[in-house]
């Protein structure tokens, strides 16, 4: 009896188990309803319009922030105007590195359109057969002739073949100043390094915050490293990444010991690398620091804070000279391929194509319309229904006489380079390495 | 009972369940994981074998030793800070009346149930070099010992060490509280009859009493050290620079932010192995006798 007893409990348990584990198998790929009745209803359907028979589209973006949000919402109100019978639904994109998406493309478990970025995990995705080259698609519906030159860098892989379709544009890093708090302290906006470390120690000794630099992004880090490279090497990181020049080389070290100089002068809040972005831009949307560091897409914002007390500068030189000529070498313009790709797996592939470039023009025509932002990836028809800023206007006349651009950032198609690079960057801020020995770190990667 | 013991299959058979949650949990994600160590993986596509190239790397590391000896810091904090305020709370609990024993044993073991998260930012702000509260209350009390906390390579881990210390020193206090009232009180009665002290009765009777629970303790405090991970990210992410980064942490540069799976796994496996060696010793070094009362 007792051993009877022991064998029913037993199956009784891994009865319990096997339950646990088993669930009823979903239909993931939404399909159009229809009622008790017959009749279609209009919300499961999306929408269709007789032609064409209605289509949901999953899609993984951005959808965090004022930059990110308001182009979407724009491109989903035109889209259910031109295309009704499409309905998009949205998966926000986390900042991850691209987790997420990897997740994704293991699990089979794919949006139709994902934006994705960076060399290294388009590789990934292409090896593990997710998107397929578009370059043939995109020349036939005519989207490879909208998008502009100055995007192309966005457009084509290594491998030279289109993978993704580029929705935001040329990115490019600026210097902002608070032309108020320079004045009231008397500080000369600075030309030269030496100018802006001796303002860091005026604005520090005031008790006012120079840089409110977001230290605990890396990134940030290393677009104002790279920032300082571009005064002595045009090409920036960028060039490290290209293999064209070497760690080793006097310029890299030279911007180095101008970050450890600005950090020794002040010019970084206390505790930078513990920063963010939120708290970083409470003190300069509040007119509470004298300059800030973003790409230009913080223009709309700090104009709406700020208004005409803001502009933008160019990065100060070793010296005068240094400065007149590297004043046109931009931090960003060019960037690896990025923006939307559409999922090869796709069931409704070819529509998933047509809306990804369609979400791209629009993603452009918000920024060119709504925010006087030329700087844009596709190119724009209508007018713009904005007063172009007085910063948007400076960036729109300077872009043209620019004399080299970086890869935004100092990223590449070495992910490791640019981990450690900013790494080594964030220890230079916050004045827990020296420049030599920040060189030796990225050299033992560079492999010079 | 011997009847019992002698059935075979019927054993396993009830054995079997948790065994094959073990191996399906535990023991197949183990050899996965070692298995992918001597391999370059991006985490997406097949792997390549690339044999001991990771480890050969990984002791070539700065970060593998920075990782090492923050994870050691980090060990030696909770487990000196843990321990003793623990004890010291679970015997002053367990002499307090009704009403405060109640009271204290929920309020010392808030932190441990409230989101690392809100824990993280509640001790960001303390820690803020300008405006934190710590820094403040140094000021206030006209002492020159403003810090930069979390932006000095130094102390930085120190400070995310006590972090942790202060959410789960409830949790450890929880356990020794159990144990000490688990403890039959005749033991303490006839140490009363004898004349011994509150504090003599604990520290010859409680504490030996309760060798098995400190030893659980112990390994909570050290491998929780080794492991950590959350409370850096948060605070941090790993910086300066590499400054805060723990094996956990460099595991998790390597994968995610890297994008080098390989390399990841074989610093994960030196994690695990880490633990396993620490776990073996205090099993081995600490209450070796099972007591029974």
């Amino acid at each position: 009896m007792k051993k009877f007893l022991a064998l029913f409990l037993a199956l009784v348990m891994l009865t319990g188990l096997a339950a646990c584990g088993g669930t009823a198998e979903t239909e993931t790929t939404p399909t159009p309803a229809a009622s008790d009745d017959g009749a279609e209803d209009p919300a499961a359907s999306g929408g269709g319009d007789g032609e064409h028979e209605p289509v949901t589209l999953r899609i993984y973006v951005r959808y965090s922030d004022d930059d990110t949000i308001l182009p979407y919402d724009y491109a989903v109100e035109c889209l259910a105007e031109d295309m009704p019978w499409v309905t998009l639904e949205l998966d926000p994109m986390p900042a991850d590195d691209g987790v997420k998406l990897k997740s994704m493309v293991a699990t089979g478990d794919m949006p139709d359109i994902f934006g994705i970025q960076g060399d290294n995990l388009l590789d990934s995705v292409i090896q593990a057969g997710a998107v397929q080259d578009l370059t043939d698609t995109i020349t036939e519906n005519g989207f490879f002739d909208k998008v502009l030159p100055a995007a192309y860098s966005k457009l084509y892989h290594t491998d030279g073949n289109i993978y993704t379709l580029p929705y935001t544009g040329t990115e490019v890093a600026l210097l902002f100043v608070n032309k108020t708090i320079f004045e009231e302290n008397n500080v000369e906006i600075p030309r030269t390094i030496d100018e802006w470390i001796s303002a860091a120690e005026t604005f520090s000794a005031a008790g006012i915050t120079t840089l409110p630099i977001f230290g605990k992004e890396q990134w940030i880090c290393n677009t104002l490293y790279d920032a300082l490279v571009t005064r002595y090497i045009p090409d920036g990181l960028s060039s490290l990444h290209d293999g064209s020049h070497s760690i080793r080389e006097e310029g890299f070290l030279k911007a180095a010991q101008d970050l450890e100089a600005l950090a020794a002068a002040g010019a970084f809040p206390d505790g930078v690398t513990t920063l963010n972005y939120e708290q970083a831009t409470n003190l300069w949307y509040n007119g509470q620091s004298a300059m800030f560091l973003n790409g230009q897409w913080e223009i709309p914002t700090t104009e709406q804070y700020l208004g005409d007390q803001a502009d933008w500068i160019p990065i100060p030189a070793a010296s005068e000279e240094e400065y007149e000529t590297s004043q046109h070498a931009f931090i960003g313009g060019t960037g690896t391929a990025a923006g939307l790709a559409v999922c090869a797996w796709s069931e409704n592939y070819d529509v998933a194509v047509e809306v990804a470039c369609y979400l791209a023009e629009k993603y452009a025509e918000y920024n060119y319309t709504q925010r006087g932002s030329t700087t844009i990836a596709v190119r724009c028809d209508k007018p713009m229904e904005v007063e172009q800023s007085a910063m948007n206007a400076k960036l729109s006349e300077a872009i043209q006489e620019a004399t080299s651009t970086t890869v935004l950032a100092g990223s590449g198609s070495n992910v490791e380079l640019y981990t450690v690079l900013g790494e080594g960057t964030q220890s230079l801020l916050a004045g827990v390495m020296t420049a030599e020995d920040f060189i030796e770190s990225v050299a033992l990667v560079t492999g010079d | 009972m011997k009847k019992y013991l002698g059935n075979k299959p019927m054993i396993l058979l009830l054995i079997a369940p948790t065994m094959i949650l073990i191996t399906v949990m535990v023991l197949y994600p183990l050899s996965i994981l070692l298995t992918k160590s001597f391999t370059e993986w991006d985490g997406l596509n097949p792997s390549t074998f690339n044999g001991l190239n990771n480890y050969i790397r990984l002791f070539k590391d700065p970060i593998f030793y920075t990782g090492l000896k923050n994870g050691a810091i980090f060990a030696l904090v909770q487990t000196c800070i843990q321990i003793p305020v623990a004890t010291l709370l679970a015997f002053a609990v367990k002499d307090s009346g009704r009403f405060e024993k109640k009271f204290f044993r929920i309020t010392y073991y808030l932190p441990a149930v409230l989101s690392i998260t809100v824990v993280a930012q509640l001790w960001l702000s303390m820690y803020n070099a300008e405006y934190g509260l710590i820094n403040k209350l140094f000021e206030a009390l006209g002492l020159d010992y403003r810090q930069n906390w979390l932006g000095d390579g130094d102390s930085g881990i120190v400070a995310i060490a006590i972090v942790n210390t202060w959410q789960y020193t409830g949790y450890q206090f929880i356990l020794l509280l159990s144990a000490a009232n688990s403890i039959p009180e005749h033991y303490f009665e006839a140490a009363q009859i004898d004349g011994c002290s509150k504090f003599k009765a604990h520290l010859r009777i409680t504490l030996p009493l309760m060798q098995e629970s400190y030893k659980y303790c112990l390994i909570i405090a050290i491998t929780g050290g080794l492991n950590a991970f959350a409370t850096m990210n948060i605070m941090t992410g790993g910086g300066p620079g590499t400054s805060t980064y723990t094996l956990t942490y460099l595991m998790y540069r390597s994968a995610f932010r890297v994008g080098n799976y390989g390399y990841g796994c074989a610093s994960a496996v030196m994690l695990v192995l880490q633990c396993l060696i620490v776990s073996i010793i205090i099993n081995r070094v600490v209450a070796r006798e099972r007591i029974i009362y």
